[in-house]
């Protein structure tokens, strides 16, 4: 199963996005992105899965937190995906 | 000691207060830093801290709450994100000089000042719609006066600048935690308040609640995220937290916060207003007192009045001597004075919190006709 990678831009925004998905029961881990991720250096990521991508993105909308960007875990490490909130 | 100064600072905190300073000394280093645990812990405490601060005070999100040293340094921050050198900016009759000298100090910044009668809230407000036209960049309005305790019309404020497209700086230093404030509600475009006095955090915490207007950082530096940008980050709060946070400060904020929405700020201002009735009228029976009232809801926890004849900084030491602490002179706010007609003399101040006690507003009175009755202390 697919792993995602929801790009934060800080701690905060980290913070806030895990409240969501812990509101909502959704198995997620806030962690520091490894450099070279494009996130401009020390940046946060909350980590999913596949299964639960649609419905957290459909919660962040709701919820009117910002998407940075989504990265999923591919063979060669990580890849950038486009999303769509609508 | 009777303690009567809380609108500098409250000096009786809640026990979870001290108690959270010394966990987060112990255990906390600094969030965004590393993901080990005593960065955890700390970025744990400082995002419920942000948390509460946003429930309690209208907050859209947890990202718009910046903290700062001091309400000072929240006022400092948000009219030097919108005011620039020969703006002109429209204040009340009742400013701080936290939101005076920052104006003064920056070149050609013209200050309009809207004005009245003390304690005449619709004079005020008619000053406010006179003077809010093209060409104010911004207004700038405390929500409560520091030296009297009167409650400006903030509600009416920020609707005359929602319908003239001014952005609204409040400073919510003697307000926040016993009147309601709405960042949201508002609109405003910055809500600044100190932590230490109505959100009984310990000295060198405050807040910034910050709308959607255009921030510029006071200071730059780490800020443990985006670290290969050259200049500060766009993304609140970020943008505005350069440097190691004061984990502890923030830690003790978070407690004193859970106190404020436990008790309720409405039950806080209803017990600071009758002690503030208790005290005004005790001293309206003597002969010598000129005390300085509006309407119970036009004023707040603080009570400002002069002895005629006695300088007020000699009767503040007089009442010190007695273990009663009351500020005397101008509290920082010449323009309060010049508004009340009070700039030649100032006042006495006594300003209360939720940990005083009608007991202490009796011995305090007590004491007051003894001074008066040319009792020593």
């Amino acid at each position: 199963m697919n792993e995602y990678l929801i790009i934060c831009r800080s701690i905060t925004h980290a913070q806030r996005t895990a409240r969501v998905l812990q509101r909502a029961g959704i198995s997620h881990q806030v962690f520091r992105v490894p450099a070279g991720l494009g996130v401009g250096g020390c940046g946060y990521a909350v980590r999913l899965r596949e299964k639960d991508l649609r419905w957290t993105l459909q919660l962040l909308r709701r919820e009117d937190v910002p998407l940075r960007g989504l990265l999923v875990r591919t063979e060669n490490g990580y890849r950038e995906v486009s999303y769509d909130l609508s | 000691m009777i303690y009567l100064d809380a609108a500098a600072t409250t000096f009786q905190k809640p026990p979870e207060v001290g108690g959270a300073v010394e966990r987060a000394l112990r255990t906390m280093t600094t969030p965004g830093r590393g993901g080990y645990q005593a960065a955890e812990r700390a970025s744990e405490t400082v995002f419920r801290c942000r948390s509460e601060a946003a429930a309690l005070f209208g907050v859209p999100s947890e990202e718009q709450v910046v903290f700062t040293s001091s309400a000072t340094h929240g006022l400092n921050i948000a009219i030097k994100s919108l005011v620039r050198p020969g703006d002109r900016v429209l204040v009340s009759g009742y400013e701080h000089n936290a939101v005076t000298r920052p104006l003064y100090g920056m070149q050609g910044v013209q200050v309009q000042v809207a004005s009245g009668p003390l304690f005449d809230r619709a004079a005020l407000l008619e000053q406010f719609y006179r003077q809010l036209r093209r060409g104010v960049k911004a207004v700038v309005c405390t929500h409560v006066s520091n030296v009297f305790g009167m409650v400006l019309p903030i509600d009416e404020i920020a609707a005359l600048c929602r319908e003239r497209e001014t952005p609204l700086i409040v400073d919510a230093s003697q307000s926040a935690g016993i009147l309601p404030v709405d960042l949201r509600a508002w609109g405003a475009a910055f809500v600044a308040m100190p932590g230490h006095k109505g959100l009984y955090g310990p000295q060198g915490t405050g807040l910034l609640l910050c709308g959607t207007a255009e921030t510029a950082p006071l200071i730059e530096g780490g800020t443990g995220s985006m670290s290969l940008l050259k200049t500060m980050p766009s993304d609140l709060p970020d943008r505005l937290e350069a440097g190691t946070q004061n984990i502890p400060g923030i830690a003790g904020l978070l407690e004193g916060l859970r106190f404020v929405r436990r008790i309720g700020p409405a039950a806080i201002a209803r017990h600071e207003r009758d002690l503030i009735r208790r005290a005004a009228e005790g001293l309206r029976a003597l002969q010598e007192a000129q005390v300085f009232e509006g309407e119970t809801e036009e004023r707040s926890g603080v009570l400002s009045f002069r002895l005629r004849g006695r300088d007020c900084e000699g009767a503040a030491a007089w009442f010190a001597g007695r273990d009663i602490a009351l500020r005397a002179g101008y509290h920082c706010a010449p323009l309060a004075h010049k508004t009340a007609g009070t700039l030649d003399t100032g006042t006495i101040r006594l300003s209360v919190s939720a940990f005083n006690t009608r007991c202490e507003i009796a011995d305090f009175l007590q004491a007051a006709a003894d001074l008066t009755a040319g009792k020593n202390p």
